[in-house]
């Protein structure tokens, strides 16, 4: 069994998912999820995660067209499935001492530790580091943590919490430095940057959905950028999710600690 | 321990908790410039000014500009400051169009309060509007609510602030900030309070200036949160702002009381809205007075 904890700033956690103990005592007594799960349909709407000895309060996620990743802070294990049927592919553990979001480059996963402040190239199916380079962070906005990543395709984006400087941050990994900073105006629990998007997942309040924000990127200006903002829905049947990460075929998936299921949350036009 | 840091620990009157601020806009905002630039006949006044915009009344960070921009003109009005005393500076020049009853400029006020948009020169004219408006030796109040950016690889005690006028290339410095509110030289006393990031910067600048006291949201180099989940009203808000609010005004957002006036004097001084401050849970607010006014001042001005 794997614990998962689902991605909301420290702060917010425990307030956030007050039954989540509680909820996973239930599911490791019925057995009800399991590592184990069996394919799904062709067009699998949740993948079901395998309950975790502790609790769900904050994960991360990665995708590519084939494969989702989930790490789970807590036990340092990063599972991964297989997207179009919901297969649980099995998982690998990281040497990172605090592992706190992922991030698939085409090649490599990216696994960020938030204590060392580094950035882990990782073999996507092993786990097995092949490198790492320091993960700036933008001081001129105070500290903060990271709460997600994504892969533009070029930069890596960090969604940084800082309360009111929270922010998301683009970083040439060549130069190590953060080409563009821009303010979150939000608490950031997710992050996908689709070419000239970024979308990100903003919470809202302990009983509620989180919000899906976009940002578009080819403003000319990070003042521009910021002011670009629109809200965008989420599906219907979507919950009190957390995490965000885009598949490369329209979906964008998130994790619903409360059914232990990472979901499609939203569909990209 | 240098000169500096020991001026600036006798500077520190209050050291506890942070916040966030807000604004809005409308079409009698040019009758109340008219008004302002009238023979001065005001014994105070007040100036507002959110420097980002609100999308959305249910995210947090995004929804504190306007809401606590509600809530400090909440507070000036409950203490009896007329409209034409308060300049609002905030986004284009009009509210945002609050969905909720609480934070609804037209609900609340019966009328919309931005009278000014954020830009340079709308910030300038505030100033100008409070110096003109004002008789020598009156009260000023200002609020400002911004991000605040530390300058990279500098000591965020010593450095300029810079506080980000959203949606321009702009930036006001801390220092460009100080010379606004020294521009409104018929002002005997002043209270300058700064909801942003690393605000607490703010508060060393303005050390000098007599008859000041500085009310800021975070310690230089520390950020400043929004407490949505612990509003009385489950609704956005910032730390900062939410509780300097609830202290002048002796109730919450939702109305409920709060003892804030605790010398039962009848009057909130600023000395007990630093007290007040120190509830706060997740911010570092820091409340500079080192003239020792903040005992004798109150919304209404200075008092015996």
């Amino acid at each position: 069994m794997l614990a998962f904890a689902l991605s909301v700033p420290a702060g917010l956690a425990n307030a956030a998912f007050p039954a989540a103990s509680a909820l996973f005592r239930f599911v490791l007594a019925v057995g009800v999820f399991s590592v184990t799960s069996a394919p799904l349909s062709a067009a699998v709407s949740a993948i079901p995660i395998p309950a975790p000895p502790t609790d769900l309060r904050s994960c991360s996620l990665a995708s590519s067209d084939r494969f989702l990743w989930v790490l789970d802070r807590a036990t340092k294990k990063v599972l991964r499935f297989e997207l179009a049927h919901g297969t649980a592919l099995g998982s690998f553990g990281v040497a990172a001492l605090q592992p706190v979001a992922l991030a698939f480059d085409g090649t490599s996963l990216l696994l960020a530790d938030q204590q060392r402040q580094r950035l882990y190239f990782l073999d996507p199916s092993t786990g097995v580091e092949r490198r790492s380079v320091p993960l700036p962070m933008p001081r001129d906005k105070g500290p903060g943590s990271v709460e997600a990543m994504s892969w533009d395709g070029e930069s890596l984006w960090t969604a940084i919490f800082a309360g009111q400087s929270s922010s998301f941050n683009e970083i040439n990994i060549a130069s190590g430095k953060i080409v563009r900073s821009i303010f979150a105006n939000c608490i950031p629990l997710g992050l996908a940057v689709v070419k000239h998007r970024l979308l990100s997942l903003c919470y809202r309040a302990k009983n509620l959905p989180p919000a899906l924000a976009e940002h578009d990127l080819s403003s000319p200006d990070n003042a521009t950028v910021e002011l670009s903002r629109k809200w965008l829905p989420l599906l219907d049947t979507v919950g009190r999710v957390i995490a965000l990460s885009y598949d490369g075929r329209g979906r964008l998936w998130c994790v619903d600690p409360d059914r232990h299921q990472a979901v499609p949350c939203a569909v990209l036009e | 321990m240098s000169e500096r840091e020991k001026r600036r620990r006798l500077l520190v009157l209050g050291v506890c908790l942070i916040g966030s601020v807000a604004a809005g806009g409308g079409p009698q905002g040019a009758a109340r410039l008219a008004a302002a630039a009238a023979p001065a006949a005001s014994g105070r006044y007040a100036v507002l000014v959110v420097a980002n915009q609100t999308t959305s009344d249910t995210v947090p960070m995004d929804a504190d500009w306007w809401h606590d921009l509600i809530v400090q003109y909440q507070a000036l009005k409950d203490d009896g400051f007329a409209d034409e005393d308060i300049s609002v500076v905030y986004g284009a020049g009009s509210d945002f169009q609050s969905q909720t009853d609480t934070y609804s400029s037209t609900k609340r006020f019966k009328h919309n309060i931005t009278t000014l948009p954020l830009t340079f020169q709308g910030i300038s004219d505030a100033f100008a509007a409070a110096n003109s408006r004002l008789r020598m030796g009156g009260y000023l109040y200002v609020a400002w609510s911004s991000h605040g950016t530390q300058v990279s690889g500098s000591n965020p005690c010593e450095a300029e602030l810079y506080l980000e006028i959203a949606g321009t290339q702009h930036v006001v410095s801390s220092s460009m900030l100080k010379q606004w509110v020294q521009s409104v030289t018929q002002a005997g006393r002043i209270t300058l309070s700064v909801n942003a990031c690393s605000s607490g910067q703010v508060g060393e600048l303005f050390a000098g200036v007599p008859g000041t006291i500085v009310l800021t949201a975070a310690q230089c180099g520390l950020n400043s949160f929004d407490i949505s989940d612990d509003a009385c009203n489950q609704l956005p808000a910032s730390e900062f702002s939410y509780f300097q609010t609830e202290a002048l005004r002796q109730k919450d957002i939702c109305d409920k009381g709060v003892s804030s006036d605790i010398n039962g004097d009848g009057r909130v001084s600023f000395d007990e809205v630093a007290q007040h401050l120190c509830r706060m849970q997740l911010s570092k607010p820091q409340v500079f007075d080192p003239f020792g006014i903040a005992k004798t001042t109150s919304l209404k001005g200075a008092f015996p």
